[in-house]
């Protein structure tokens, strides 16, 4: 159940009108849990879950996630009542094993094996195994990492075991972030849950808004999007080189206004229920560099990666090559979290490296009142800003290279090496005997548009007019502006980018 | 305090609630009918000024298009689904009934899978461009398609025709049929869907941009057949039903082919299109095609007086038509039948015209 199906619309007005019609904060609470299951089984189950016709596979999935659920909450409570350490630290190893468990059988064994045989093959020892079909449960990465992140915290004694299950498995399912994030910190949504909600305390207004904006992000700018970009990064030899310079900031922005135009629905969604989720995008392609870049782009996973890998590892603390180190580590199992494919490896490792080359530009000897002065200056912070959005559109090269359709082979480097070749300028050799095509340069108007309209958001020009307004007023423009959006939604939805991962 | 005021209290806290309550729900509908005022105001408006191009399903499009520039030169238009597409021959139509003296120009309006009430929007939207008198309207009879063909399903076909009368229409008939309340209301609620993707222009605004941004952006349209009739099977290959499925046709038609009247909403229908297409001077013929399902529709007479209905479901009457050699599939004449229907068919319009007579 996408939201931007018209399903879900009638699923989440369903929730909402229940929810705010019960009084007791325990009923709330588990409506919003079995909501929750209905709306993750949904996705295994299809529309018609009662029909009859025999289970599709992973139908077992919503148990796989009530069975992590049971887990954490028995941990959490060893965990508390452990007075050793020694005991404490095994319940969290046993935790952290079920759950990464989880995470690598489901994403990452075929990877391993795959590899294994490719390296096997490099040396001369070819192997065959049968393919394993392993289905991917949507919003894995999400959850785990989510569940790990209250074991974690109660491990490190930051926040008491939740003794309350209730809290727990809604805190962990609550279904607009289950899938696609953010990824919520159990230190920040527990407290909510124990508070009942009050209608009088929701931004009606700013939810809608929200709502609206992230529509428009999704159904509108990253579908319209989609088909050229998948043209050409299917088929890029047949494509002019022009066409990458066109298509690769075109998937900067499809991935961005796919990723974030979810997140902006799933808080709006969580708004309206009365709870409170983290930003997890602002305004990544304004950063001034690659560092700032990770403060704003998929900011729940990067603090969570800071939190509890990073700092794990030693974090800054140690020599500058140790402190690298750690960077490094940290970026490769970030691009490994998004999917087990060499070149998420290396969009990792890509991001890793610039992050080092960053902190040691920023370390360089010298005056600090210079240093201080050039970033300030205009040209300066223009130019790091256009150059800090063209090394991550590179990077983006990497990422969507891969067909996560097809098993992974060296065709998905070739592919990503070819559009580098042709979006740096380059050239490309073209197949001969084809006619290469050319997509359309207007598109990159269409680009300079959306990134003008994307500026005078970050300038905060759209933010608070609308508040002026009164009720009727903002509900009837409401309703125009949803008449004027949806004659651009496209005719068939694209699955968001971010539920493979 | 007087015991009076003690025990009016808790009566005007109870009314002073309850007036709360009210007027919070009065407020929850004033904003509701602003918003819904201001979509589907909004929707309606930005279709008249923007003038949105048709949606672009197939044959559907070529087909109005070119009844929209030339349909005064045809008198007699037939209409139905893929019995109608694939077993008339307007062009030997023409010559059969130039032959029995009633000279015409026919046009094969039959769209694959085209039942009630698309087939009465497209008729009502063909006839609306319409100057010069009809002579017949040749319709199949059929009930309303309440769900969609699964191929239907998600696409423009299902979309285009569902206004507010034809979405009324689905509606009644959904609620008419003796199915289970889950069947009716996921199919209620697919059809209110559908109703508001054509009613709110859903996605149409792209259409209308590529328009305006390349002049030849939409694809080349779909040939109308050698004459330019509808009827698109002139000049494909011969096909003849296979042996598997004439040994499944077989068993099929043994058992009993029941005659039902249908629902009230199906016969409504009927009734309308008769009456536009009388308002526009013609004569409606309604006809069941010789291989319908196994239940099948038929006017009832009772509220369709007068009108004309020709069976040709009756392999005791026509057998030719359930003949090995004259099948394209289970479902359809190949041309060689089709030929064989549309001589009959004529035959059976000139012997009603001599029985009026």
């Amino acid at each position: 159940m996408l939201f931007v199906e018209a399903r879900f619309f009638y699923f989440f007005l369903l929730v909402f009108i229940v929810h705010w019609s019960l009084s007791g904060h325990t009923a709330r609470k588990l409506w919003l849990l079995v909501s929750s299951y209905y709306f993750y089984a949904a996705f295994f189950l299809g529309p018609e879950p009662f029909s009859g016709k025999p289970l599709p596979p992973g139908w077992w999935f919503p148990f796989l996630l009530a069975a992590s659920t049971c887990m954490d909450y028995i941990v959490g409570l060893r965990l508390e009542d452990a007075r050793e350490q020694r005991v404490r630290k095994l319940w969290m190893t046993a935790s952290i094993c079920a759950n990464i468990g989880v995470l690598v059988y489901f994403k990452y064994v075929g990877f391993f094996i795959e590899s294994a045989l490719a390296f096997t093959a490099w040396i001369g020892f070819p192997a065959s195994y049968h393919t394993l079909k392993i289905i991917l449960p949507v919003g894995v990465s999400f959850y785990t990492f989510q569940s790990m992140s209250y074991t974690l915290e109660v491990y490190r004694r930051h926040r008491p075991a939740e003794r309350n299950f209730l809290n727990l498995a809604t805190f962990i399912c609550f279904f607009p972030q289950l899938v696609a994030g953010p990824i919520v910190r159990a230190m920040v949504f527990l407290p909510q849950l124990a508070v009942p909600r009050r209608w009088a305390n929701v931004d009606v207004r700013g939810a809608l808004v929200l709502f609206m904006s992230g529509f428009v992000k999704k159904a509108c700018i990253s579908d319209g999007i989609a088909p050229f970009v998948d043209q050409y990064f299917s088929a890029p030899t047949q494509f002019t080189s022009l066409s990458a310079v066109i298509a690769v900031p075109l998937y900067a922005v499809q991935i961005y206004c796919d990723f974030s135009g979810y997140t902006d629905m799933a808080r709006a969604c969580a708004k309206l229920l009365g709870y409170e989720l983290m930003l997890n995008f602002d305004f990544p392609y304004f950063s001034r560099s690659v560092t700032e870049f990770w403060q704003r782009w998929h900011i729940s996973l990067s603090t969570w990666l800071r939190d509890y890998l990073y700092i794990s590892l030693g974090g800054n603390r140690g020599s500058r090559i140790f402190v690298y180190r750690n960077l490094f580590l940290t970026m490769l199992l970030g691009g490994l979290w998004h999917g087990s494919r060499w070149t998420f490896v290396l969009w990792g490792v890509l991001h890793g490296m610039a992050l080092i080359i960053h902190r040691a530009w920023k370390q360089r000897p010298g005056n600090l009142l210079k240093q201080q002065a050039l970033e300030e200056n205009t040209v300066w912070r223009l130019l790091s800003t256009a150059f800090t959005f063209y090394f991550v559109c590179i990077c983006w090269i990497f990422f969507r290279s891969a067909d996560l359709t097809k098993p992974m082979s060296g065709e998905d480097f070739t592919r990503a090496l070819y559009i580098l070749r042709a979006f740096v300028g380059l050239g490309v050799t073209p197949v001969t005997g084809v006619p290469l095509q050319s997509l359309d340069p207007r598109l990159f108007e269409l680009f300079i548009g959306l990134a003008l309209i994307h500026w005078c958001n970050f300038k905060g020009l759209f933010s608070t007019w609308w508040r002026k307004w009164s009720d009727p007023v903002f509900a009837t423009a409401y309703g125009l502006c949803v008449a004027g959006i949806v004659l651009f939604i496209p005719i068939k939805y694209v699955p968001f980018i971010y539920f493979q991962f | 305090m007087p015991a009076s005021d003690l025990q009016s209290e808790p009566a005007q806290s109870i009314a002073s609630a309850l007036a709360h309550r009210v007027s919070r729900l009065l407020r929850v509908l004033l904003l509701i009918t602003c918003f819904c005022l201001g979509l589907f105001g909004g929707s309606a408006l930005i279709e008249r000024q923007l003038q949105l191009p048709m949606l672009p399903v197939p044959l559907v499009k070529e087909k109005i298009e070119w009844l929209a520039q030339h349909g005064d030169q045809y008198d007699t238009l037939f209409i139905g689904t893929s019995r109608t597409l694939e077993h008339i021959q307007p062009a030997l139509f023409d010559q059969l009934m130039a032959q029995a003296g009633m000279p015409t120009h026919s046009f094969n309006l039959g769209i694959l899978g085209m039942r009630p009430p698309e087939d009465s929007y497209l008729l009502e939207t063909v006839l609306a461009k319409r100057r010069v008198p009809l002579k017949l309207v040749i319709v199949e009879a059929n009930t309303i398609n309440a769900e969609n063909e699964a191929d239907a399903l998600g696409t423009l076909r299902e979309v285009y025709w569902r206004d507010t009368s034809r979405f009324w229409v689905v509606t009644r008939s959904i609620l008419e049929r003796k199915r289970k309340t889950l069947w009716k209301t996921e199919v209620l609620i697919h059809n209110l869907n559908v109703y508001l993707r054509k009613t709110l222009s859903v996605g149409r605004g792209i259409e209308w941009l590529t328009g305006h941004l390349e002049k030849n952006a939409s694809p080349p349209p779909q040939s109308l057949g050698k004459y330019s009739d509808g009827y698109l099977s002139y000049d494909t290959p011969l096909r003849t039903i296979k042996d598997e499925e004439w040994r499944v046709f077989q068993t099929k038609f043994k058992r009993n082919i029941q005659l039902v009247f249908n629902d009230g909403a199906s016969q409504q229908e009927l009734s309308k299109k008769r009456l536009w297409v009388e308002a526009h001077g013609g004569k409606m013929i309604a006809f069941t095609p010789p291989i319908a399902g196994i239940n099948h529709f038929i006017p009832d007479p009772r509220l369709h007086p007068g009108l004309p209905w020709l069976n040709f479901f009756q392999p005791s009457k026509y057998p030719v038509f359930f003949q090995k050699e004259n099948l394209a599939d289970s479902g359809h004449l190949n041309q060689q039948g089709a030929e064989f229907f549309t001589r009959r068919l004529v035959e059976e319009i000139v012997a009603l015209e001599h029985k009026k007579n």
